[in-house]
Protein backbone atom coordinates (compact mmCIF):
# COMPACT_ATOMS: atom_id res chain seq x y z
CA UNK A 1 0.00 0.00 0.00
CA UNK A 2 3.09 2.48 -0.52
CA UNK A 3 2.66 4.73 -3.85
CA UNK A 4 4.96 4.23 -6.74
CA UNK A 5 8.29 6.78 -6.40
CA UNK A 6 7.41 10.11 -7.91
CA UNK A 7 8.82 13.62 -7.57
CA UNK A 8 6.61 16.38 -5.54
CA UNK A 9 7.03 19.62 -7.17
CA UNK A 10 5.68 22.49 -4.69
CA UNK A 11 3.61 25.37 -5.60
CA UNK A 12 3.26 28.89 -4.58
CA UNK A 13 1.29 31.04 -7.24
CA UNK A 14 -0.64 29.17 -10.17
CA UNK A 15 1.55 30.68 -12.44
CA UNK A 16 4.14 28.34 -11.21
CA UNK A 17 1.57 25.14 -11.00
CA UNK A 18 1.34 26.00 -14.85
CA UNK A 19 4.48 25.89 -15.59
CA UNK A 20 5.60 22.81 -13.75
CA UNK A 21 2.53 21.37 -15.08
CA UNK A 22 3.44 22.42 -18.74
CA UNK A 23 6.91 21.19 -18.46
CA UNK A 24 6.51 17.69 -16.61
CA UNK A 25 3.87 16.60 -19.38
CA UNK A 26 0.86 14.06 -19.04
CA UNK A 27 2.57 11.77 -16.41
CA UNK A 28 2.19 15.12 -13.69
CA UNK A 29 -0.73 15.22 -11.98
CA UNK A 30 -1.72 18.12 -9.78
CA UNK A 31 -3.32 17.49 -5.82
CA UNK A 32 -4.62 19.14 -3.79
CA UNK A 33 -6.64 17.61 -0.91
CA UNK A 34 -5.41 14.02 -2.17
CA UNK A 35 -8.32 11.97 -1.01
CA UNK A 36 -9.25 10.59 -4.49
CA UNK A 37 -5.40 10.43 -6.55
CA UNK A 38 -3.86 9.33 -3.09
CA UNK A 39 -5.77 6.05 -2.68
CA UNK A 40 -5.43 5.17 -6.30
CA UNK A 41 -1.64 6.18 -6.20
CA UNK A 42 -0.65 3.87 -2.51
CA UNK A 43 -3.12 0.88 -4.90
CA UNK A 44 -0.61 1.87 -7.42
CA UNK A 45 -3.36 1.67 -10.34
CA UNK A 46 -2.48 5.44 -10.86
CA UNK A 47 1.19 6.19 -10.95
CA UNK A 48 1.94 9.79 -11.75
CA UNK A 49 5.82 10.31 -11.79
CA UNK A 50 5.73 13.84 -10.45
CA UNK A 51 3.05 15.49 -8.30
CA UNK A 52 2.55 19.67 -8.17
CA UNK A 53 1.10 20.05 -5.15
CA UNK A 54 -1.53 22.79 -5.22
CA UNK A 55 -2.79 23.49 -1.39
CA UNK A 56 -0.95 26.15 -0.98
CA UNK A 57 -2.55 28.40 -3.51
CA UNK A 58 -4.53 30.55 -1.30
CA UNK A 59 -5.85 32.40 -4.13
CA UNK A 60 -7.89 29.38 -5.18
CA UNK A 61 -9.83 28.83 -1.95
CA UNK A 62 -12.96 31.43 -1.93
CA UNK A 63 -16.35 30.93 -1.88
CA UNK A 64 -18.21 33.61 -2.62
CA UNK A 65 -21.43 34.95 -4.28
CA UNK A 66 -21.24 37.71 -7.29
CA UNK A 67 -24.32 38.90 -7.83
CA UNK A 68 -26.04 36.08 -8.84
CA UNK A 69 -23.23 33.55 -9.59
CA UNK A 70 -21.45 31.66 -6.68
CA UNK A 71 -18.03 30.73 -7.32
CA UNK A 72 -16.43 28.25 -5.71
CA UNK A 73 -12.57 27.90 -5.98
CA UNK A 74 -10.83 25.02 -6.54
CA UNK A 75 -9.42 24.29 -3.43
CA UNK A 76 -12.51 25.35 -1.30
CA UNK A 77 -12.40 22.15 0.87
CA UNK A 78 -15.54 19.89 0.88
CA UNK A 79 -16.33 20.86 4.82
CA UNK A 80 -16.06 24.75 3.79
CA UNK A 81 -19.22 24.15 1.58
CA UNK A 82 -20.89 22.55 4.01
CA UNK A 83 -20.79 24.53 6.87
CA UNK A 84 -20.89 27.73 4.39
CA UNK A 85 -24.57 27.73 3.72
CA UNK A 86 -23.87 32.21 4.38
CA UNK A 87 -21.23 32.33 2.31
CA UNK A 88 -23.36 30.39 -0.57
CA UNK A 89 -26.14 33.02 -0.24
CA UNK A 90 -29.97 31.96 -0.94
CA UNK A 91 -30.67 29.59 -3.13
CA UNK A 92 -27.34 27.10 -2.83
CA UNK A 93 -28.82 25.76 0.05
CA UNK A 94 -28.54 22.21 -2.08
CA UNK A 95 -24.61 22.35 -1.68
CA UNK A 96 -24.30 23.26 2.25
CA UNK A 97 -26.95 19.96 2.28
CA UNK A 98 -24.90 17.77 -0.02
CA UNK A 99 -22.01 18.01 1.21
CA UNK A 100 -22.74 15.49 4.04
CA UNK A 101 -23.04 12.86 2.18
CA UNK A 102 -18.92 13.22 0.87
CA UNK A 103 -17.05 10.63 2.58
CA UNK A 104 -16.11 11.11 5.92
CA UNK A 105 -15.41 14.51 8.50
CA UNK A 106 -11.58 14.52 7.52
CA UNK A 107 -12.21 13.64 3.83
CA UNK A 108 -14.45 16.80 3.72
CA UNK A 109 -11.97 18.58 5.97
CA UNK A 110 -9.14 17.85 3.26
CA UNK A 111 -10.57 17.12 0.09
CA UNK A 112 -11.52 20.02 -2.31
CA UNK A 113 -14.34 20.94 -4.59
CA UNK A 114 -12.07 21.09 -8.28
CA UNK A 115 -9.99 18.28 -6.96
CA UNK A 116 -13.64 16.25 -6.89
CA UNK A 117 -14.47 17.69 -10.08
CA UNK A 118 -11.34 17.38 -12.00
CA UNK A 119 -11.29 13.63 -10.81
CA UNK A 120 -14.34 12.85 -12.21
CA UNK A 121 -16.31 10.40 -10.65
CA UNK A 122 -19.42 9.57 -12.19
CA UNK A 123 -20.79 9.48 -8.81
CA UNK A 124 -19.30 12.17 -7.36
CA UNK A 125 -21.91 14.82 -5.53
CA UNK A 126 -20.22 17.70 -6.80
CA UNK A 127 -20.00 16.48 -10.42
CA UNK A 128 -23.82 15.85 -10.18
CA UNK A 129 -24.58 19.30 -8.97
CA UNK A 130 -22.54 20.95 -11.46
CA UNK A 131 -24.37 19.18 -14.01
CA UNK A 132 -27.66 19.73 -12.80
CA UNK A 133 -27.31 23.34 -11.61
CA UNK A 134 -25.95 24.09 -15.08
CA UNK A 135 -22.46 25.04 -13.81
CA UNK A 136 -19.23 26.32 -16.02
CA UNK A 137 -15.98 25.03 -15.03
CA UNK A 138 -13.00 27.63 -15.32
CA UNK A 139 -10.11 25.76 -16.61
CA UNK A 140 -6.61 27.48 -16.50
CA UNK A 141 -3.24 26.99 -18.91
CA UNK A 142 -0.23 29.40 -19.84
CA UNK A 143 -2.05 30.61 -22.19
CA UNK A 144 -5.23 31.96 -20.13
CA UNK A 145 -8.39 30.80 -19.26
CA UNK A 146 -11.60 28.95 -20.40
CA UNK A 147 -15.02 28.03 -19.51
CA UNK A 148 -16.11 23.71 -20.05
CA UNK A 149 -20.26 23.73 -19.22
CA UNK A 150 -20.21 20.84 -16.53
CA UNK A 151 -22.21 18.90 -19.66
CA UNK A 152 -19.29 18.72 -21.86
CA UNK A 153 -16.69 18.59 -18.79
CA UNK A 154 -17.29 14.74 -18.22
CA UNK A 155 -15.70 12.49 -20.92
CA UNK A 156 -15.33 9.33 -19.43
CA UNK A 157 -15.05 6.80 -16.33
CA UNK A 158 -12.74 9.31 -14.53
CA UNK A 159 -11.95 11.55 -17.75
CA UNK A 160 -13.02 15.08 -17.97
CA UNK A 161 -12.06 17.65 -20.82
CA UNK A 162 -9.19 19.34 -18.97
CA UNK A 163 -5.49 18.77 -20.43
CA UNK A 164 -2.63 17.79 -18.69
CA UNK A 165 -1.17 21.31 -18.27
CA UNK A 166 -4.75 22.80 -17.39
CA UNK A 167 -6.10 23.00 -14.07
CA UNK A 168 -9.01 23.78 -12.77
CA UNK A 169 -9.17 26.93 -10.82
CA UNK A 170 -12.98 27.88 -10.54
CA UNK A 171 -16.73 26.55 -10.61
CA UNK A 172 -19.21 28.80 -11.02
CA UNK A 173 -22.95 28.07 -10.67
CA UNK A 174 -24.73 30.62 -12.74
CA UNK A 175 -27.74 31.60 -10.34
CA UNK A 176 -29.71 30.38 -7.29
CA UNK A 177 -31.75 27.42 -7.17
CA UNK A 178 -33.89 27.60 -4.30
CA UNK A 179 -35.99 24.38 -5.35
CA UNK A 180 -32.89 21.71 -5.84
CA UNK A 181 -32.37 18.83 -4.57
CA UNK A 182 -29.66 15.57 -3.85
CA UNK A 183 -30.42 12.15 -3.11
CA UNK A 184 -28.34 8.96 -2.97
CA UNK A 185 -28.17 5.60 -1.89
CA UNK A 186 -25.19 4.00 -0.54
CA UNK A 187 -24.55 0.64 0.51
CA UNK A 188 -22.53 1.89 3.30
CA UNK A 189 -22.50 5.96 4.95
CA UNK A 190 -20.05 7.83 2.90
CA UNK A 191 -19.18 5.09 0.28
CA UNK A 192 -19.54 6.86 -2.94
CA UNK A 193 -23.46 6.73 -3.99
CA UNK A 194 -24.99 3.35 -5.84
CA UNK A 195 -27.17 5.71 -7.36
CA UNK A 196 -27.52 9.61 -7.22
CA UNK A 197 -29.57 12.19 -8.36
CA UNK A 198 -29.61 15.70 -8.43
CA UNK A 199 -32.78 18.14 -9.51
CA UNK A 200 -33.06 21.70 -10.01
CA UNK A 201 -36.65 23.39 -11.12
CA UNK A 202 -38.25 26.84 -10.89
CA UNK A 203 -41.87 27.18 -10.07
CA UNK A 204 -44.09 29.30 -11.90
CA UNK A 205 -47.12 31.06 -9.81
CA UNK A 206 -49.17 28.77 -10.49
CA UNK A 207 -47.01 25.98 -9.33
CA UNK A 208 -45.82 24.61 -12.75
CA UNK A 209 -42.28 23.41 -13.25
CA UNK A 210 -39.94 25.25 -15.31
CA UNK A 211 -36.38 24.98 -16.05
CA UNK A 212 -36.39 21.19 -15.03
CA UNK A 213 -32.80 19.74 -14.53
CA UNK A 214 -32.65 15.98 -13.55
CA UNK A 215 -29.34 14.52 -13.04
CA UNK A 216 -28.25 10.66 -12.45
CA UNK A 217 -24.77 9.91 -10.98
CA UNK A 218 -23.58 6.09 -10.81
CA UNK A 219 -25.37 4.75 -13.65
CA UNK A 220 -22.84 5.69 -16.76
CA UNK A 221 -19.00 6.86 -17.17
CA UNK A 222 -20.24 10.28 -16.20
CA UNK A 223 -23.54 11.64 -14.60
CA UNK A 224 -26.27 12.27 -17.44
CA UNK A 225 -29.24 14.03 -17.44
CA UNK A 226 -32.62 12.65 -18.58
CA UNK A 227 -33.62 15.09 -21.02
CA UNK A 228 -36.97 13.51 -21.72
CA UNK A 229 -38.12 13.54 -18.28
CA UNK A 230 -36.95 16.84 -17.84
CA UNK A 231 -39.08 18.21 -20.81
CA UNK A 232 -42.08 15.84 -19.09
CA UNK A 233 -42.33 18.06 -16.31
CA UNK A 234 -42.09 21.19 -18.18
CA UNK A 235 -45.11 23.41 -17.41
CA UNK A 236 -46.94 20.88 -15.46
CA UNK A 237 -47.80 21.04 -11.77
CA UNK A 238 -44.93 20.06 -8.82
CA UNK A 239 -47.70 17.32 -8.05
CA UNK A 240 -46.64 13.64 -6.72
CA UNK A 241 -48.48 12.27 -10.15
CA UNK A 242 -45.85 14.63 -12.41
CA UNK A 243 -43.31 13.94 -10.66
CA UNK A 244 -43.56 9.93 -10.86
CA UNK A 245 -44.65 9.97 -14.18
CA UNK A 246 -40.97 11.58 -14.65
CA UNK A 247 -39.27 9.35 -12.39
CA UNK A 248 -40.44 6.34 -13.92
CA UNK A 249 -39.35 7.93 -17.08
CA UNK A 250 -35.52 8.14 -16.15
CA UNK A 251 -35.47 4.56 -14.63
CA UNK A 252 -37.04 3.29 -18.18
CA UNK A 253 -34.25 5.90 -20.70
CA UNK A 254 -31.43 5.30 -18.24
CA UNK A 255 -32.04 1.42 -16.96
CA UNK A 256 -32.03 0.07 -20.37
CA UNK A 257 -28.20 0.16 -20.42
CA UNK A 258 -27.74 -1.45 -17.35
CA UNK A 259 -27.23 -5.32 -17.05
CA UNK A 260 -29.51 -7.48 -14.93
CA UNK A 261 -29.54 -7.89 -11.04
CA UNK A 262 -27.64 -4.94 -10.57
CA UNK A 263 -29.91 -2.98 -13.32
CA UNK A 264 -33.38 -3.73 -11.36
CA UNK A 265 -31.83 -2.12 -8.20
CA UNK A 266 -30.45 0.95 -9.53
CA UNK A 267 -33.43 1.18 -11.70
CA UNK A 268 -35.53 1.11 -9.02
CA UNK A 269 -33.25 3.72 -6.73
CA UNK A 270 -33.61 5.50 -10.06
CA UNK A 271 -37.30 6.12 -9.59
CA UNK A 272 -37.44 6.42 -6.01
CA UNK A 273 -34.55 8.38 -5.33
CA UNK A 274 -35.71 11.31 -8.30
CA UNK A 275 -39.23 10.99 -7.00
CA UNK A 276 -37.89 11.80 -3.33
CA UNK A 277 -35.69 14.23 -4.73
CA UNK A 278 -38.38 16.25 -7.09
CA UNK A 279 -40.95 16.23 -4.09
CA UNK A 280 -37.79 17.93 -1.47
CA UNK A 281 -36.90 20.44 -4.57
CA UNK A 282 -40.60 21.46 -4.85
CA UNK A 283 -41.27 22.09 -1.74
CA UNK A 284 -38.10 23.80 -1.44
CA UNK A 285 -36.42 22.69 1.26
CA UNK A 286 -35.13 25.18 4.31
CA UNK A 287 -31.39 25.54 4.47
CA UNK B 1 -3.80 -3.13 -37.33
CA UNK B 2 -2.54 -2.43 -34.10
CA UNK B 3 -2.23 0.92 -34.56
CA UNK B 4 -6.13 1.35 -34.93
CA UNK B 5 -6.12 0.60 -31.39
CA UNK B 6 -5.22 3.45 -29.10
CA UNK B 7 -2.55 1.89 -26.76
CA UNK B 8 -2.06 -1.23 -28.80
CA UNK B 9 1.51 -2.03 -30.18
CA UNK B 10 2.57 -5.47 -31.52
CA UNK B 11 6.18 -6.09 -31.21
CA UNK B 12 7.19 -9.31 -33.01
CA UNK B 13 5.80 -12.58 -34.31
CA UNK B 14 7.04 -16.40 -33.91
CA UNK B 15 5.00 -18.53 -36.22
CA UNK B 16 1.81 -18.01 -35.66
CA UNK B 17 2.58 -16.27 -32.39
CA UNK B 18 2.55 -12.29 -32.08
CA UNK B 19 4.14 -10.22 -28.84
CA UNK B 20 2.65 -7.16 -28.08
CA UNK B 21 2.10 -4.61 -25.41
CA UNK B 22 -1.10 -2.73 -24.07
CA UNK B 23 -1.38 0.66 -22.25
CA UNK B 24 -4.76 1.65 -21.68
CA UNK B 25 -5.21 4.61 -19.88
CA UNK B 26 -8.68 5.74 -17.88
CA UNK B 27 -8.53 9.03 -15.99
CA UNK B 28 -5.20 8.81 -13.50
CA UNK B 29 -5.51 4.95 -13.89
CA UNK B 30 -2.92 3.58 -16.31
CA UNK B 31 -2.47 -0.22 -17.02
CA UNK B 32 0.14 -1.54 -19.25
CA UNK B 33 0.09 -5.59 -20.47
CA UNK B 34 2.32 -7.48 -22.31
CA UNK B 35 1.83 -10.67 -24.03
CA UNK B 36 0.95 -12.92 -26.58
CA UNK B 37 -1.76 -13.73 -29.48
CA UNK B 38 -2.11 -15.93 -31.15
CA UNK B 39 -4.39 -17.26 -34.31
CA UNK B 40 -6.17 -20.91 -33.17
CA UNK B 41 -8.25 -20.70 -35.99
CA UNK B 42 -8.49 -18.22 -39.19
CA UNK B 43 -10.83 -19.13 -41.65
CA UNK B 44 -10.82 -16.67 -44.47
CA UNK B 45 -13.77 -18.33 -46.61
CA UNK B 46 -15.84 -17.86 -43.36
CA UNK B 47 -14.34 -14.66 -42.03
CA UNK B 48 -13.81 -16.26 -38.81
CA UNK B 49 -11.16 -15.88 -36.73
CA UNK B 50 -10.40 -17.51 -32.67
CA UNK B 51 -7.75 -16.24 -31.00
CA UNK B 52 -6.43 -16.49 -27.79
CA UNK B 53 -4.22 -13.87 -25.87
CA UNK B 54 -2.23 -14.15 -22.69
CA UNK B 55 -0.79 -11.12 -20.91
CA UNK B 56 0.87 -10.12 -17.71
CA UNK B 57 0.68 -6.61 -15.95
CA UNK B 58 4.11 -4.89 -16.63
CA UNK B 59 4.55 -3.28 -13.42
CA UNK B 60 2.31 -5.76 -11.38
CA UNK B 61 1.08 -9.30 -10.69
CA UNK B 62 -1.88 -9.00 -12.71
CA UNK B 63 -2.94 -10.37 -15.73
CA UNK B 64 -5.55 -11.66 -18.07
CA UNK B 65 -6.29 -14.38 -20.58
CA UNK B 66 -9.03 -13.96 -23.35
CA UNK B 67 -10.32 -16.11 -26.11
CA UNK B 68 -11.61 -13.96 -28.77
CA UNK B 69 -14.24 -14.70 -31.99
CA UNK B 70 -14.54 -12.70 -34.52
CA UNK B 71 -16.76 -12.77 -37.25
CA UNK B 72 -17.67 -10.92 -39.84
CA UNK B 73 -21.50 -10.23 -41.78
CA UNK B 74 -21.69 -8.88 -44.40
CA UNK B 75 -24.88 -5.92 -45.29
CA UNK B 76 -25.48 -3.64 -47.81
CA UNK B 77 -23.40 -0.73 -46.48
CA UNK B 78 -20.44 -2.29 -44.99
CA UNK B 79 -19.66 -5.31 -43.15
CA UNK B 80 -20.61 -5.74 -39.19
CA UNK B 81 -17.34 -7.17 -37.31
CA UNK B 82 -18.74 -9.01 -34.78
CA UNK B 83 -15.89 -9.69 -31.56
CA UNK B 84 -16.67 -12.10 -28.79
CA UNK B 85 -14.45 -11.89 -25.81
CA UNK B 86 -14.03 -13.94 -22.85
CA UNK B 87 -11.59 -12.57 -20.87
CA UNK B 88 -10.41 -13.38 -17.12
CA UNK B 89 -8.57 -11.08 -15.41
CA UNK B 90 -6.19 -11.19 -12.07
CA UNK B 91 -4.53 -8.76 -10.01
CA UNK B 92 -6.12 -5.56 -8.89
CA UNK B 93 -7.74 -4.35 -11.68
CA UNK B 94 -9.81 -7.33 -11.15
CA UNK B 95 -12.50 -6.40 -9.08
CA UNK B 96 -14.92 -4.35 -10.65
CA UNK B 97 -18.31 -4.34 -12.13
CA UNK B 98 -19.17 -5.27 -15.81
CA UNK B 99 -20.76 -2.38 -16.47
CA UNK B 100 -17.79 -0.21 -16.38
CA UNK B 101 -15.65 -2.87 -18.05
CA UNK B 102 -17.92 -3.34 -20.94
CA UNK B 103 -18.55 0.76 -20.99
CA UNK B 104 -14.82 0.99 -21.72
CA UNK B 105 -14.47 -1.86 -24.22
CA UNK B 106 -17.11 -0.55 -26.13
CA UNK B 107 -15.20 3.19 -25.87
CA UNK B 108 -11.92 1.58 -27.20
CA UNK B 109 -14.18 -0.37 -29.34
CA UNK B 110 -15.57 2.63 -31.16
CA UNK B 111 -12.34 4.17 -31.04
CA UNK B 112 -10.51 1.39 -32.89
CA UNK B 113 -13.47 1.36 -35.47
CA UNK B 114 -13.27 4.57 -36.07
CA UNK B 115 -9.32 4.51 -36.84
CA UNK B 116 -9.27 1.13 -38.37
CA UNK B 117 -12.45 2.75 -41.24
CA UNK B 118 -9.58 5.97 -41.38
CA UNK B 119 -7.21 3.67 -42.53
CA UNK B 120 -8.90 1.50 -44.67
CA UNK B 121 -10.69 4.02 -46.76
CA UNK B 122 -7.27 5.54 -47.48
CA UNK B 123 -5.62 2.69 -47.94
CA UNK B 124 -5.72 1.28 -52.09
CA UNK B 125 -7.41 -1.67 -53.29
CA UNK B 126 -7.71 -5.18 -52.30
CA UNK B 127 -9.06 -8.37 -52.72
CA UNK B 128 -12.71 -9.42 -51.64
CA UNK B 129 -10.79 -11.44 -48.87
CA UNK B 130 -9.69 -8.41 -47.09
CA UNK B 131 -12.82 -8.05 -45.66
CA UNK B 132 -12.23 -11.12 -44.24
CA UNK B 133 -9.24 -9.96 -43.62
CA UNK B 134 -10.75 -7.09 -41.90
CA UNK B 135 -12.82 -9.28 -39.76
CA UNK B 136 -9.22 -11.05 -39.61
CA UNK B 137 -7.57 -7.65 -39.21
CA UNK B 138 -10.45 -6.56 -36.72
CA UNK B 139 -9.56 -8.52 -34.23
CA UNK B 140 -6.02 -8.88 -34.53
CA UNK B 141 -6.72 -5.50 -34.01
CA UNK B 142 -8.62 -6.06 -31.27
CA UNK B 143 -7.11 -8.99 -30.21
CA UNK B 144 -3.94 -8.96 -32.60
CA UNK B 145 -2.38 -7.37 -30.32
CA UNK B 146 -3.01 -10.29 -27.72
CA UNK B 147 -1.88 -8.43 -24.82
CA UNK B 148 -4.18 -5.91 -26.46
CA UNK B 149 -6.90 -8.43 -25.90
CA UNK B 150 -6.27 -9.14 -22.93
CA UNK B 151 -5.41 -5.09 -22.13
CA UNK B 152 -8.74 -4.62 -23.40
CA UNK B 153 -10.16 -6.92 -20.30
CA UNK B 154 -7.76 -5.40 -18.69
CA UNK B 155 -8.34 -1.36 -19.13
CA UNK B 156 -12.00 -2.20 -18.41
CA UNK B 157 -10.75 -3.81 -15.20
CA UNK B 158 -8.92 -1.07 -14.30
CA UNK B 159 -11.66 1.33 -14.49
CA UNK B 160 -12.98 -1.11 -12.99
CA UNK B 161 -10.63 -1.19 -10.16
CA UNK B 162 -10.93 2.31 -10.06
CA UNK B 163 -14.95 2.19 -9.45
CA UNK B 164 -13.95 -0.17 -6.65
CA UNK B 165 -11.45 2.22 -5.51
CA UNK B 166 -13.66 4.90 -5.36
CA UNK B 167 -16.48 3.64 -4.39
CA UNK B 168 -15.28 1.77 -1.53
CA UNK B 169 -12.38 2.27 0.67
CA UNK B 170 -9.50 -0.18 0.95
CA UNK B 171 -10.63 -2.96 2.96
CA UNK B 172 -13.16 -4.11 0.27
CA UNK B 173 -10.82 -3.40 -2.48
CA UNK B 174 -7.90 -5.43 -0.84
CA UNK B 175 -10.19 -7.94 0.04
CA UNK B 176 -11.59 -8.13 -3.85
CA UNK B 177 -8.27 -8.31 -5.03
CA UNK B 178 -7.35 -11.15 -6.65
CA UNK B 179 -9.97 -12.69 -7.44
CA UNK B 180 -10.29 -13.54 -11.29
CA UNK B 181 -12.97 -11.63 -12.92
CA UNK B 182 -14.65 -13.40 -15.92
CA UNK B 183 -16.28 -11.62 -18.19
CA UNK B 184 -18.00 -12.07 -21.87
CA UNK B 185 -18.45 -9.31 -24.33
CA UNK B 186 -19.69 -9.34 -27.37
CA UNK B 187 -18.97 -6.58 -29.12
CA UNK B 188 -20.10 -5.41 -32.83
CA UNK B 189 -19.28 -2.17 -35.15
CA UNK B 190 -19.87 -1.41 -38.65
CA UNK B 191 -16.59 -1.21 -41.31
CA UNK B 192 -17.66 1.21 -43.68
CA UNK B 193 -17.67 0.08 -47.53
CA UNK B 194 -14.65 1.53 -48.36
CA UNK B 195 -13.17 -0.94 -45.31
CA UNK B 196 -13.92 -3.89 -47.14
CA UNK B 197 -11.56 -2.49 -49.87
CA UNK B 198 -8.77 -2.27 -46.84
CA UNK B 199 -5.43 -3.62 -47.11
CA UNK B 200 -3.65 -5.71 -44.88
CA UNK B 201 -1.99 -3.05 -42.68
CA UNK B 202 0.45 -3.15 -40.71
CA UNK B 203 -1.66 -5.18 -38.34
Amino acid sequence: MKPAPFAYHRVHSVEAALERLHELGEEAKPIAGGQSLAPLMAFRLARPTALVDISRLAELAHLARVGDELRVGALTRHATVESGAAQCGEGFEVLSRSARFIGHGPIRRRGTFGGSLAHGDPSAEWCLLALALDAVVIARDRAGERAIDAGDFFTGYFSTALAPDELLVEVRFPRPRPHSSLKEFSRRRGDFALVGVAVALDLDRAGRCEDVRIAFGGVDDVPVRVAAAERLLEGEPAEADAFRAAAELCGAELGRGLGDEDGRLKRRLMVELSVEALGEASAGVPG
Amino acid sequence: MAPCLPGASIEGKDGDVYTGAMRTKVGPIVASYRGTLKFDELDKEKRRAVISARAEEVSGQGGAEAQIVTSVIEGEDGSLVVIETDVQIRGRVAQFGRGALEKISQKMFADFAKNLERQLSGESEAAPEEAAREGGGAREATAAPPSPTAADGTAEQASLDVLGLVGEQIGPLARRVGAPLLVGLVVGFVVGRSGRRGERGPG
